[in-house]
């Protein structure tokens, strides 16, 4: 069983993606033997009102039953996320959420985001974070140039400590001893999109083998960013990981984010 | 079983089997099923055993290694030292690239001779003291194409760097694909290789620029693995000028090539072809 805990449908703004629906996606996931996806909505990160998007979704991820795994964006700063809450959870079938502070432009650690958190907890739904969506460096001008910190996640989880997360695009390395500590007693797991398992961590990296010390065998997960990275490089970094281990990618590859989502 | 190049070809015999379509059991199996050398990759502290056994993992049979970074001709000395003592230690899997700084021209002159006739195949990975199109680069460069010798140097196309009055995370030094064209245009016959396709700057602004110097290389590596992108490289310079890299990002340099939309003979050529053909020239090719 393979999950990609990290997928995307619709459209970039800035650089063409060449698959922007879930009939794309599902093309990859069947080419490469990815049972499911979880999938939010690029479109949501944009608008002010992200349930439209939401709405998008969940008519796009429909018709492909159990395959997609579909997470609502949320805009807590916005009216009446509450009930868009209720219904994407009652009547769109969402599975989790995924918030992008630094696209709708407040902090993981404000008030009205930790009530957001605090609700997906009550409901059973995991939350995911992206502390990027690319590198900093490609950015169209007219995009932005901050990214959100494991510390601040880690704030996060300290005031919700018994929410499910999920961390996208991690990128370890500057965490604090006290947030690592912090992660280490939450219910919180890392894609591993920056991973790297072949014994050497090159620029933007890090080291998988280092992690699975740190974190432990429940923390990481399997992700692509797909549409937005190629399909081939997260799975064959998952391949290379100890391989005289498949117990511990069996936990990559599913067990740890299948532990998180909601039955 | 850790499965390697070796054990796969000689268990399964597929060296010159046809291409399946990958799957989720096979990627690493349709990587090792190709003959690679690595165009762009360093020597770290760890030592170039790690390094080796690494490219073992994802069938790289030879790597060019250099350690950049040395701001005096003692120090570029010195790193080049460190490259031809790995260089003796794998003299079939490691190919050494010099380092220079042409603001010490009669040191860099000298330490080209020196490296060269020790058996590196060029220069690399060349850094940002000063852009490639720099007139202090020029007698460098005119000695590279005497000795028919490739030249890699960091490029980069962050925001800052391509237009005013953005953040600038690196030296204003630091070359451009604008910088290349006008090094190639001075330069038509020089082999230049331009680093990182996917170095963290915007990979479309570098393959618009090239095009338009048909003489220079792009290397595939970095750790921007961008879906499209080597595509794009393809679509907008042909496939004969792109190298295979990694840049020390090995999974991805590997995988960011299995999963282009390209023919077999297109991997091929990224793999092994091309840069082998530039090797060549100067007889430091592999059969």
């Amino acid at each position: 069983m393979r999950i990609d805990a990290h997928a995307y449908t619709g459209h970039w703004p800035f650089r063409q993606l060449r698959g922007t629906t879930c009939r794309f996606l599902l093309e990859k996931m069947d080419r490469y033997a990815v049972d499911r996806s979880v999938v939010s909505s690029i479109h949501g990160m944009f608008y002010k009102n992200p349930q439209a998007a939401n709405e998008e979704l969940a008519r796009g991820a429909k018709p492909y039953g159990r395959r997609f795994v579909p997470f609502a964006v949320l805009n807590p700063t916005y009216p009446d996320w509450k009930h868009d809450l209720d219904i994407c959870v009652r009547q769109l079938g969402m599975k989790g959420l995924r918030l992008y502070p630094q696209y709708h432009d407040y902090r993981p650690t404000d008030d009205c985001c930790i009530e957001l958190v605090q609700a997906a907890r009550r409901r059973g739904l995991p939350v995911a974070f992206s502390m990027r969506l690319i590198d900093n460096r490609q950015r169209s001008w007219l995009d932005i140039d901050r990214e959100i910190a494991l510390d601040q996640i880690a704030g996060v989880v300290e005031r919700v400590p018994d929410a499910g997360y999920i961390v996208l695009h991690t990128l370890f390395g500057k965490e604090s001893e006290h947030s690592a500590a912090v992660f280490k007693q939450a219910r919180v797991v890392f894609d591993t999109i920056y991973g790297a398992s072949c014994g050497i961590v090159g620029p933007n990296a890090w080291d998988l083998n280092q992690a699975f010390a740190r974190y432990g065998k429940e923390k990481l997960v399997f992700g692509t960013a797909a549409p937005f990275r190629d399909y081939v490089s997260p799975l064959l970094r998952i391949e290379l990981f100890r391989q005289d281990d498949a117990g511990a990618r069996a936990l990559i590859w599913s067990g740890n984010i299948a532990r998180l989502l909601p039955a | 079983m850790v499965l390697t190049r070796r054990s796969l070809l000689q268990g399964a015999g597929l060296a010159t089997a046809a291409a399946p379509r990958a799957t989720s059991l096979g990627v690493l199996r349709e990587a090792l099923r190709y003959r690679k050398i690595d165009s762009h990759n360093h020597l770290t502290a760890d030592g170039p055993r790690k390094l080796i056994e690494a490219a073992d993992l994802l069938g790289i049979e030879r790597l060019a290694v250099s350690v950049p970074f040395a701001a005096t001709p003692e120090a570029f000395r010195k790193s080049n030292d460190t490259v031809l003592q790995a260089m003796r230690e794998f003299p079939k899997r490691l190919l050494g690239q010099c380092i220079v700084d042409p603001v010490y021209q009669k040191e860099s002159l000298a330490e080209m001779d020196r490296c060269l006739d020790a058996g590196m195949i060029g220069l690399g990975e060349l850094y940002d003291q000063v852009k490639i199109s720099d007139p202090l680069y020029y007698p460098i460069i005119e000695k590279c194409i005497a000795l028919k010798c490739p030249i890699m140097m960091h490029a980069r196309a962050d925001l800052g760097l391509v237009r005013k009055g953005y953040r600038l995370d690196a030296p204003v030094t630091t070359s451009i694909s604008e910088d290349f064209v006008a090094a190639a245009r001075r330069y038509p016959e020089a082999l230049l290789i331009h680093g990182h396709i996917g170095g963290g700057g915007d990979w479309e602004y570098m393959c618009k620029t090239l095009r338009t110097a048909p003489s220079v290389y792009l290397d595939t590596s970095g750790s921007v693995t961008d879906d499209g992108m080597i595509e794009l490289a393809v679509r907008e310079l042909g496939v004969a000028r792109l190298l295979f890299a990694t840049d020390l990002n090995f999974e991805s340099g590997v995988g960011k090539i299995l999963a282009a939309d390209l023919t077999e003979a297109q991997r091929r050529a990224i793999f092994w072809d091309n840069f082998n053909g530039i090797l060549s020239k100067r007889g430091n090719h592999a059969n």
